[in-house]
C-alpha cells in the first residue's frame, strides 16, 4: 500500500519535481483564487488565462522566454478589457469575452504558422507537469511570495471589494485601483502556473480549491488554508492517478479538485438538508403539539 | 453613397486584397527542387504533395513535367497541421496529391477525403510499401501503449528502402495523371533511394548497439532496416497528439536504464521539458533529431544521412 502511494514519488525525481510546482501553485491559486471567488472574477481569470496563449506562441516563435510572452499577453488583455468596458459602456464580461475569444484565436494563428520544436498547442493549453525544472520551482516561489505579500497589503480593501463596490468606496480605496491590482495578481498567478498545468486548466485550480474553501469557511484566511490542502491533495491525488492509470497528468490533477469541490458540495448540502429536515420535524411537532392541546 | 465613403470601401477592399495575396504567397511553399511556389491556372499540371521528405523525392521523379506543392511547410509537424483555405484550393485544383496515409497527416484527412470524392487522383505511399505493424515492433515496450492513432506506424520515409517499393507505382500514377510516361525515372529514383540506403548502413555499421528512445515511435522501419531496437518513446504513439503520462514516463525511464541507453532522441513535437527531466534522472544527453522535417537548403538525402549520423553521433 505504502508502495502503492508514495513508491511513484520515491521511485521518480521527475514526479517529485511535479509534487513541487503542484504544491507551489496550489498555494498561489489559493491566495489569488479566493479572491477571485469572493468577487467573482472566474470570467476574467479565465479570459487572462487564455490572453497569455498569443504571448506564449509569440515568444515561441520569435525566441524568447515564455514567460515574459506570457506576461505581455496578461498585460494586453487587462488593459483590453479595461478600455473597452469604458470607452464603450459594455458590460464586463462582454468585453472579456471578446478579448478572451480574439487572443485565443490569435494564439492558434501564430501557432498554426510557427516551426518551433517547443511550440506545441498541446502544450501550451495543457501545461508539462512531468516537466519541472529547478528554474521553473524558483519562479514559481517568486510568484507566491509576491501574490502573498500583493494579498497581504491589501487585505483590506479586498476584502471590502469582495462585499461591495459601494462600501470600498465610502471606507476610502479606490475601486479601480484595487480591482486593477487584484487582476494583475491574478495575472501573476496564471502566468506563474501555466507551465505546470496550462493555461487551459490553470483555471481549475484558481477555482476549484478556493471554492472548496468557500463551502466551509467563513474567514478569508481559513479559506486559503482549505484551498491550498485541497490544491495539494488534487496535485498529489492527480499524479498517482496518472502514474497507475497512465492518463494525462495536468488533467487527472484538474480533475481531481472539481471531484473535491463536487464532494464536499454534496456533504454540504447533506448537512443543510439535516438540519432542515430537524427544524421541520421541530415545526411539525410544535403544531402537533398544539393541535392536540387545542382539541383537548 | 457618398463619394469618400465609396472610396474608403473601395480603399479598405484593396487594402484587404494586398493583405490576404501577401499573406498567401508564402503560406504555399515548395520543396527544394519543385520548380513554382503558387498555384497557376496557365500550369498544365500540379502535383501535391503533403510533406517536404517526400515532396523531394516526388520532384525527382516528376522532373519539369509538372509543377510540385508541398503543402505543409518543412518544419511543421505533419501530425498537427491544418490546412488553411488556400491549401484546401490547392489540393482540389491538384493534378495528382500524393499523401503518406496512415493518418499521418491527421489535420489534412477531411480535405483529402473530399477531394478525392470530387475526383482527385490520390496517391497514398502507404499503400505500396510493406507496413510495418504494432505488434511486430513492441517487444521491447511495456504495457498495452494504445495511445497512438492506427495500429501500422506511418513514418514509412524513415526508411529509404520502404519508400523505394512506392516508387514505381507513384509512376504509374503520375502517368495517369499527366500522360507521361515516368518509368525510366521511376528506375533512377528506385536506385537512388537504394545507394542512399547503403550510405545509411554505413553510417550505421560505426554503432555496437543501438538501442533507441524517441519523442513519439517514429523510427520503426529506420530501426528494423539499419538493426536497431525502439525501447521506448517519449509519447507512446505514432502520433505526437498524445501525451505522456506519469505511468508511462516512469517506465521509459526504468526501460531507459534496463536498456543502458545512450541517448534520448527528441523530435518535432516532443515535449521538450519532460525530456529534459528524464535525460537528468537516466543520466544521458537529449540529441535532437530531424525526423519530419527537410534540414535548412538539404533535401531527403541529407535528412536521412544527417539523421543516420545524429543517431551514431549520439549512441557512441
Amino acid at each position: 500500500m505504502g508502495n502503492f502511494l508514495f513508491g511513484p514519488f520515491t521511485d521518480n525525481e521527475f514526479l517529485r519535481q511535479s509534487l513541487y510546482a503542484g504544491i507551489l501553485v496550489s498555494a498561489i491559486c489559493a491566495v489569488a483564487g479566493t479572491f477571485v471567488v469572493l468577487r467573482g472574477l472566474a470570467f476574467a481569470g479565465d479570459a487572462l488565462a487564455h490572453g497569455v496563449v498569443p504571448g506564449v506562441a509569440a515568444a515561441l516563435l520569435f525566441g524568447f522566454s515564455g514567460v515574459l510572452g506570457a506576461a505581455i499577453g496578461a498585460g494586453v488583455m487587462m488593459s483590453g478589457v479595461s478600455v473597452v468596458t469604458r470607452r464603450y459602456r459594455l458590460s464586463g464580461d462582454t468585453a472579456i469575452g471578446l478579448l478572451f475569444v480574439g487572443m485565443l484565436a490569435l494564439g492558434v494563428i501564430i501557432q498554426s504558422r510557427s516551426s518551433s520544436f517547443a511550440g506545441d498547442l498541446t502544450n501550451i493549453l495543457f501545461g508539462e507537469v512531468l516537466g519541472v525544472s529547478n528554474s521553473d520551482l524558483m519562479w514559481q516561489l517568486i510568484a507566491l511570495v509576491a501574490v502573498c505579500a500583493v494579498a497581504w497589503f491589501c487585505r483590506r480593501p479586498f476584502l471590502l471589494l469582495s462585499v461591495d463596490d459601494g462600501l470600498t468606496e465610502t471606507s476610502g480605496f479606490s475601486v479601480k485601483k484595487y480591482h486593477n491590482i487584484m487582476l494583475a495578481m491574478v495575472a501573476l498567478t496564471v502566468v506563474a502556473s501555466f507551465q505546470t498545468v496550462g493555461t487551459l486548466l490553470v483555471l481549475g485550480l484558481l477555482i476549484a480549491p478556493a471554492a472548496t474553501g468557500a463551502l466551509f469557511a467563513r474567514r478569508i484566511g481559513i479559506m486559503m488554508v482549505v484551498a491550498t490542502i485541497v490544491g495539494i491533495f488534487s496535485t498529489y491525488v492527480g499524479l498517482l492517478v496518472s502514474y497507475h492509470a497512465n492518463v494525462a497528468a495536468g488533467a487527472s490533477i484538474v480533475f481531481c479538485s472539481v471531484l473535491v469541490f463536487t464532494a464536499c458540495a454534496v456533504v454540504v448540502e447533506v448537512q443543510r438538508w439535516q438540519a432542515h429536515r430537524k427544524d421541520i420535524h421541530h415545526d411539525h411537532d410544535q403544531p402537533h403539539v398544539h393541535g392536540h392541546v387545542h382539541v383537548s | 453613397m457618398s463619394s469618400p465613403r465609396r472610396s474608403f470601401l473601395i480603399a479598405s477592399a484593396t487594402a484587404l486584397l494586398v493583405a490576404v495575396s501577401a499573406c498567401s504567397s508564402d503560406s504555399s511553399s515548395t520543396s527544394e527542387s519543385g520548380t513554382a511556389t503558387t498555384l497557376d491556372t496557365t500550369a498544365p499540371m500540379n502535383v501535391v504533395v503533403t510533406y517536404s521528405a517526400i515532396g523531394d523525392v516526388v520532384s525527382r521523379l516528376v522532373g519539369d513535367a509538372a509543377t510540385v506543392t508541398v503543402l505543409i511547410p518543412n518544419g511543421q509537424d505533419q501530425h498537427d497541421f491544418e490546412p488553411s483555405a488556400k491549401d484546401v484550393e490547392t489540393i482540389n485544383n491538384a493534378s495528382l496529391v500524393v499523401s503518406n496515409g496512415l493518418d499521418l497527416e491527421e489535420g489534412l484527412e477531411d480535405s483529402l477525403l473530399q477531394a478525392a470524392k470530387s475526383g482527385v487522383p490520390m496517391f497514398h505511399i502507404a499503400d505500396h510499401v510493406t507496413l510495418l505493424d504494432a505488434a511486430e515492433k513492441e517487444e521491447g515496450h511495456e504495457g498495452e501503449d494504445d495511445h497512438g492513432h492506427g495500429t501500422e506506424d506511418p513514418h514509412v520515409w524513415l526508411d529509404p528502402e520502404t519508400l523505394a517499393e512506392s516508387i514505381p507505382a507513384l509512376g504509374k500514377a503520375l502517368q495517369l495523371a499527366t500522360g507521361k510516361d515516368f518509368a525510366a525515372e521511376a528506375t533512377a529514383v528506385v536506385g537512388e533511394l537504394k545507394a542512399l540506403s547503403a550510405k545509411v548502413r554505413e553510417i550505421m555499421t560505426t554503432v555496437d548497439e543501438c538501442k533507441l528512445v524517441t519523442g513519439h515511435d517514429s523510427l520503426g522501419y529506420f530501426a528494423t532496416r539499419y538493426g536497431c531496437t525502439v525501447v521506448g518513446a517519449v509519447i507512446p504513439g505514432f502520433s505526437t497528439a498524445a501525451e505522456a503520462s506519469a505511468g508511462s514516463l516512469a517506465d521509459l525511464k526504468v526501460v531507459a536504464q534496463e536498456n543502458g541507453v545512450k541517448a534520448i532522441f527528441t523530435e518535432l513535437g516532443t515535449p521538450a521539458d519532460v525530456v529534459d527531466q528524464i535525460a537528468k534522472e537516466v543520466g544521458v544527453d537529449v540529441v535532437e533529431l530531424s525526423t519530419h522535417v527537410l534540414p535548412e537548403n538539404g533535401g531527403y538525402d541529407d535528412m536521412m544521412t544527417q539523421l543516420a549520423t545524429a543517431i551514431a553521433g549520439g549512441l557512441s
